[in-house]
């Protein structure tokens, strides 16, 4: 019922007002009592100085004479005190020489006695003939050589305890302040106090019971219940607030993780608002964009797609028609030809409301690799097409000559067929090659180990080098101690990798040069080396000369033909073995690669 | 005797000619890049010059621009060979006055008809 106790507070209010009011009014009282007493000594001590100046002051010089004003009248005005409302002279025995009164009053005076000298000086209330006003009569006696000669009298308007006009200031000073505190404390309080009344009508309702008896202990017992629903309510409300705040960190700890992890991609990560916006982007964004992923945050794409192809993939996104197909692109960063970057954009969508848009995603991948590689693929089918198509244009050319010339002389009928044999050997050894490359790509051929003796086997190949074209002119040496002991290899790989190698040697030596095939052991490898006296690589081509496909740009080179398979397939096959490859080489002076192969027993000792 | 000049790095297309067109009257001569066939060019212009493509030097386009440049009003008939079917190089040849393309690989019989037929205009021109 709160209408009621709004009411009752009211009462209470209007009560405390009062009370203030009374309050204010005694404290009022008390102060203005407080400055009359203080008036009623000032007015003593200045009644008993003046009667005592006065008494001093010879009868004659008190009392009028012929031509003079009243003297008293003057002593008095001089004085100047308002409350001075009477003065007399008297002789002894209290016939009046002079008289001053004040307007409207008439004092009934008392005789003194002229035999008690003790009473000469003294003081006492005094009629003053008006109701309501008090006098207060101050005397002394007036003397000459010892000798009586008459009394002096002064009265002064007693201070009343009544309404003074000159006092309201000071009072309603006093008594302002504390009227307009208490109003203004009591609103505030009782704007306070609602909720608090509100908690209380609730309690009511809360722990009132249907209508009946309601004993002590009921009450007691129902303030208990509430106390507990109170408490468990409390508990509810602060097992909400835990809940909350664990899912605010939750949710703060699974953002961090989604980041974390989307800076661990190695692929550039944008993503943009409904509005187009970049909202974050990851690390690897920087490079392949050319821009700083923080300076793309909050900024449309315009502002940070370098690249058109960007805009051109996010364009579609962006409209209003967006559909859920992926849009890619590709373009250059830094208008850098040697390098590409893949751009993806998909549309992010709520994860329970395929229909509602949340943004998009940019996925940027550097595919430079895939972009050299496919050039480097490129480039090798042509040169694989033109290496095979030469053999075959030779073959084809000496076998039509043989067709239509039967009468050619024997020497040149051996050159033709000699060349046909060799072009068509050219022709196979390149697809013998592919065909390894991809079988061991592939993992098709598995290692067979087996006991060789090097100096034979080395000794085959510069044999199968000296009967092929590419030797003619050269010299070839192999050089195996002859103490070597075998070596567990895989003959017919090794054979493939230093046919390619010897092959090298042969085509790059220059003209009456060497090639050298040796072999040597140290305690813990076995060491092959084919060296040759040709053009050799320049050093910027030496780290790359093993990678499949890889083609020295040197002239020289170029112009000797090749395949870029040979180093790559005999690295391979070292590789293969747990070997390793090496090459040194001096431009102009010749080139040296190394096969080298761990001994078995530290083979074993390794295992 | 006519004067063929074939520049190839490889021999055997100018070996092979030598032999099948020897009995149709052409005598053969070889240079191994463009700087070598300029040379005999400067010494002696044949009637007929065979050129390849790609060769380590001086290589086939090379020589027929130096040609183009040195001799405007063409002396000789120009025939390169080419491997590549790609239309810039047969649009530069063309530009430089090569006359007549020759598929790789070569046919000794197709090269004899062509010189037959160029022959016969010149005569013709005559």
């Amino acid at each position: 019922m709160p209408p009621t106790r709004s009411s009752s507070t009211d009462r209470a209010g209007l009560f405390v007002l009062s009370a203030c009011l009374v309050a204010a009014l005694l404290v009022a009282f008390l102060a203005v009592r407080q400055q009359t007493e203080q008036h009623s000594r000032e007015q003593f001590e200045q009644g008993t100085r003046l009667v005592k100046a006065l008494s001093a002051i010879p009868l004659d010089g008190l009392t009028p004479s012929s031509g003079r004003p009243n003297p008293l009248a003057a002593v008095l005005r001089a004085h100047g005190s308002a409350d001075l409302a009477f003065g007399l002279v008297t002789d002894p025995t209290g016939r009046p020489l002079a008289e001053v009164t004040a307007p409207g009053l008439s004092p009934a005076v008392q005789p003194l006695s002229a035999d008690r000298p003790a009473e000469w000086f003294g003081h006492g209330p005094m009629d003053s003939g008006v109701a309501g006003l008090e006098l207060m009569e101050f005397h002394g006696p007036l003397l000459r050589e010892g000798r009586l000669e008459g009394f002096v009298r002064i009265a002064f308007r007693a201070p009343g305890m009544g309404f003074n006009a000159s006092q309201l200031p000071f009072v309603a000073g006093l008594a302002l302040p504390v009227l307009l505190l208490v109003p203004l404390f009591f609103f505030l309080l009782r704007s306070q106090l609602r909720p608090l009344q509100a908690l209380s009508a609730r309690l009511e309702t809360f722990t009132t019971a249907p209508p009946g008896e309601a004993s002590a202990r009921d009450v007691v017992s129902r303030f208990a219940l509430f106390l507990d629903a109170a408490e468990s309510r409390i508990r509810e409300l602060e097992s909400t607030r835990n809940d909350s705040e664990t899912s605010v960190k939750l949710l703060g700890y699974k953002k961090e993780k989604v980041e974390s992890a989307l800076e661990t991609l190695p692929e550039g990560v944008l993503v943009l608002d409904e509005g187009g916006v970049a909202v974050f982007a990851n690390a690897k964004v920087g490079p392949l964009l050319g821009a700083d992923p923080a300076g793309l945050l909050q900024k449309e794409p315009a502002n940070w797609a370098i690249a058109p192809e960007i805009l051109g993939v996010l364009a579609p996104l962006l409209g209003s028609q967006a559909g859920a197909a992926k849009h890619t692109a590709s373009y250059h960063p830094g208008a850098d030809e040697n390098r590409r970057v893949s751009v993806w954009a998909l549309p992010l969508f709520a994860p329970r409301d395929a229909t509602r848009r949340l943004g998009t995603l940019l996925v940027l991948r550097e595919t430079t690799d895939q972009l050299l590689a496919a050039r480097a693929r490129d480039e090798f089918i042509a040169h694989v097409a033109h290496e095979l198509k030469t053999p075959l244009a030779n073959i084809s050319l000496y076998g039509e000559l043989l067709r239509d010339e039967p009468d050619l002389p024997d020497e040149t009928r051996i050159e033709a067929v000699n060349t046909v044999c060799d072009e068509a050997e050219r022709a196979a050894a390149l697809i013998g090659n592919l065909l390894n490359i991809s079988r061991i790509e592939a993992g098709s051929i598995v290692i067979e180990r087996q006991w060789v003796r090097l100096g034979d086997l080395l000794n085959d190949c510069m044999e199968h080098l000296s009967h092929g074209g590419r030797a003619h002119g050269l010299r070839l040496r192999v050089d195996v101690p002859p103490d070597l002991p075998p070596v567990e290899l895989d003959k017919d790989l090794l054979r493939i990798a230093l046919n390619n190698l010897l092959t090298n040697a042969a085509k790059y030596n220059r003209e009456k040069g060497e090639v050298i095939l040796s072999a040597e052991e140290s305690d813990e490898r076995i060491l092959i080396s084919v060296q040759d006296t040709g053009i050799g690589i320049p050093a910027a081509d030496l780290e790359r000369i093993f990678e499949k496909f890889y083609r020295s740009a040197d002239q020289e080179a170029v112009s000797r033909g090749g395949h870029g398979l040979g180093l790559y397939l005999a690295r391979q096959i070292v590789e293969m073995h747990q070997g390793q490859i090496g090459v040194v080489s001096q431009p102009g002076q010749g080139t040296r690669v190394t096969l080298s192969f761990r001994k078995p027993h530290v083979l074993l000792r390794a295992a | 005797m006519k004067r063929l000049l074939v520049v190839d790095d490889e021999p055997h297309v100018a070996r092979v000619l030598r032999v099948s067109l020897a009995k149709d009257g052409w005598s053969v001569e070889t240079a191994r890049d463009g700087a070598e066939a300029l040379r005999v060019i400067a010494n002696n212009p044949p009637d007929v010059m065979i050129t390849d493509i790609q060769m380590p030097g001086m290589g086939g386009e090379e020589l027929c621009r130096e040609l183009h440049a040195s001799l405007p009003h063409r002396p000789f008939p120009i025939l390169v060979m080419t491997s590549m079917t790609a239309r810039d190089q047969r649009d530069w040849a063309r530009d430089l006055g090569s006359i007549e393309f020759l598929e790789k690989p070569v046919s000794p019989r197709r090269i004899a008809a062509l010189l037959a037929q160029l022959l016969s205009q010149e005569k013709h021109n005559a």
